[in-house]
């Protein structure tokens, strides 16, 4: 069978252009698959976003004065319980360490692609209680809202796709995070990431929004876990 | 067995010498300077320090070119804290996979400090057990430009400066600007800038050579059209290509005017003037009353081309172009018999004739060098084809054969060069 070598070659061409965009980074000392030595997270703390609070409000009957607090407590308790399911073998450390920490530098993860961090400044060791931990696991932000993408809240190029679906139907809520592991004696980093989930919505009644988004958390520490071992959710 | 010896051994002879050798791990491109300024500064105040001036005799032997080197420790640095910690930082992270931007200094004030090194050097060494390690930063950056690695089981300051000598600073030096002389090149005009000219036109006239032979293809190809004669003045075995009457090789002459839009594409009206002689086949007594047969070929055509500009310093410029286009081509006759001879014979009353007139096609690529952008040295090659395609027509199968046209197909190569005046039209 003679094939049409112009197509190949069309094809060929076209997947170069659509390289994928880089969502991972990895420091070229950590390979994929690399064991993680003792990690240690702080909690979340305040480092949350809630996008469209005013609907959330909505579909919970909360007040818009209520719904971050408590959209805030679910969030950070999710967060937690998720972690420690996810990642058995972390300790959670203070969130109050990430007050020490250097001020809000940009990683640059691709050509378009930077995420908005705050690392351990050069020479900078975290200790707790006098003990150094190896590794650290750094969650930068997470996003909870309707309808988002990482492309329009990380990529440059597509930022400003994002007024378009303002006032749209709600389709999906997503959960997106920044995260970056940490080597904390050589302050460098091994591992940045973007990881999103999501999960469909429909106005119906008997759909519960409160555990449609612990169930969303929980899936996002998974891939977020994944995303961290370089390997499918 | 003996074989492979023979050729391993050299090789692990050269890896064991290698072992010890200054292994590089970036580099980027560093500007070498005339008498440079090289400020040292160690990672770590435990390990081994270098002696500035035996660092600069080492470096001065290896690189004779760049003059007497400037050679310092930078105490000021080592003892400023948050440069000393960055510094150790970098000591810790050197490593033969890392990137530069993956050693760059992060403190807005360390990076400020590096980014007014200038003109200056700084080398940074590190040495963590049997390892030495220099990094080299200079100019704006906050990233080092240069990173290298020497194992020896003792520190060797000497070495790595030899070592730096032969690579890092094997460019030729070139001298360095005094502050004034930067400021000034700063607002220096740019010679490479010039605005686009919207209308660009030009006559020429140029002159060069045509030939049936194409350049690299296989003579066999003409040989047959070449070799053929002319007998009774019709008679050839094959009479599809012109070249079967005509000798196909002479002299061109072209005029020609043109323009182009937004300095990238245009047009251009041309003619050409090619003299040929007919082969005749001097075996038959009937040519004994020819005086001569030539013919003389004009072909008028259009072209269209795109070109790009590109300037070269401040006077010339050079604008490659391509082209393609078609033309009508015309066979002038120019016969005569021999003043003695009182008829012709019926063989010349009945000699072959040409169509009135050939379509053709014309491609090509060529160049325009162009001074001061009125005057230009114009240089094209191309192919030029006339006739008819020669597509075979799908008939009825009992349909007579069309008759052959008579040079229906002629292809020949050309070389021209030409000389050019502009009239440029900037808005």
């Amino acid at each position: 069978m003679r094939f049409p070598f112009w197509l190949i070659l069309f094809t060929l061409v076209v997947l170069q252009g659509c390289t994928q965009a880089k969502w991972v980074d990895r420091h070229p000392v950590y390979a994929k698959g690399s064991p993680l030595g003792e990690v240690g997270m702080p909690e979340l703390g305040d480092r949350w976003i809630l996008v469209r609070g005013p609907w959330f409000a909505e579909k919970l009957n909360l007040s818009a004065s209520q719904v971050y607090d408590t959209m805030g407590v679910l969030i950070q308790d999710a967060f937690s319980d998720a972690i420690q399911s996810a990642m058995p073998a972390l300790r959670t450390i203070s969130p109050r360490i990430m007050d020490t920490l250097a001020p809000v530098e940009s990683q640059k993860m691709d050509q378009r692609i930077y995420l908005k961090a705050r690392f351990p400044a050069q020479g900078q060791l975290i200790t707790e209680d006098g003990f150094a931990i190896p590794q650290l696991l750094l969650i930068h932000e997470l996003t909870l809202g309707p309808d988002l993408s990482r492309n329009t809240l990380y990529d440059y190029e597509k930022a400003n796709l994002d007024s378009e679906g303002k006032f749209r139907k709600v389709k999906s809520i997503k959960a997106i995070v920044t995260w970056t592991l940490w080597d904390n004696h050589k302050q460098r980093f091994l591992v940045s990431g973007i990881s999103e989930v999501s999960t469909p919505w429909q106005d119906q009644v008997g759909m519960q929004l409160r555990k449609q988004v612990e169930e969303l958390i929980h899936s996002l520490a998974k891939r977020m876990e994944a995303d961290l071992m370089g390997r499918e959710p | 067995m003996k074989t492979s010896l023979q050729f391993t051994l050299p090789w692990l002879l050269a890896l064991s010498i290698t072992g010890f050798a200054f292994e590089s791990v970036f580099l980027q491109k560093i500007p070498v300077w005339k008498k440079p300024v090289i400020r040292c500064v160690h990672a770590d105040t435990s390990m081994p320090r270098v002696n500035a001036d035996q660092f600069c005799q080492a470096l001065g032997r290896s690189a004779p070119e760049l003059g007497r080197p400037d050679c310092r420790i930078e105490g000021e640095w080592e003892r400023d804290s948050l440069i000393a910690k960055y510094l150790a930082w970098a000591g810790r992270n050197m490593d033969p996979r890392v990137k530069p931007i993956l050693l760059s200094a992060r403190h807005p004030s360390v990076a400020d400090r590096l980014r007014k090194l200038d003109d200056d050097y700084l080398l940074l060494f590190s040495r963590n057990q049997d390892t030495t390690w220099v990094a080299l930063f200079t100019g704006k950056s906050t990233e080092p430009q240069a990173l290298a690695y020497q194992v020896e089981s003792s520190f060797n300051a000497e070495g790595i400066a030899e070592q730096i000598g032969q690579t890092w600073f094997s460019a030729t030096p070139e001298r360095r600007l005094s502050a004034k002389e930067k400021a000034a090149a700063a607002i220096e005009p740019d010679v490479s800038f010039g605005e686009t000219p919207t209308f660009d036109t030009w006559i020429s006239l140029g002159g060069g050579w045509s030939q049936a032979t194409i350049p690299l293809t296989p003579t066999s190809w003409y040989k047959g059209k070449k070799e053929q004669r002319i007998r009774y003045y019709r008679n050839t075995t094959d009479s599809l290509s012109g070249w079967n009457f005509l000798e196909d090789e002479s002299p061109l002459i072209s005029i020609r005017t043109g323009f182009t839009w937004q300095g990238f594409v245009g047009g251009e009206l041309f003619a050409l003037r090619t003299t040929h002689k007919m082969k005749i086949d001097k075996r038959d007594t009937i040519y004994q009353e020819l005086d001569h047969w030539d013919f003389t070929r004009y072909e008028i055509g259009l072209t269209v081309h795109a070109t790009i500009r590109k300037t070269l310093g401040e006077r010339w410029e050079t604008q490659p172009h391509a082209f393609v286009g078609f033309h009508y081509s015309i066979l002038q006759e120019d016969i005569a018999l021999k003043s003695s001879v009182a008829e012709a014979s019926a063989q010349y009353r009945n000699r072959i004739q040409f169509e009135p007139f050939y379509k053709g096609a014309i491609f090509g690529i060529g160049n325009r060098l162009v001074w001061k952008g009125f005057l230009a040295l114009e240089t094209r090659v191309g192919l030029n084809n006339r006739g008819r395609s020669l597509d075979k027509e799908e008939g009825a199968e009992d349909a007579a054969p069309e008759p052959t046209i008579i040079a229906g197909s002629t292809l020949d190569c050309f070389i021209s060069a030409s000389l050019e005046y502009h009239w440029l039209r900037r808005k």
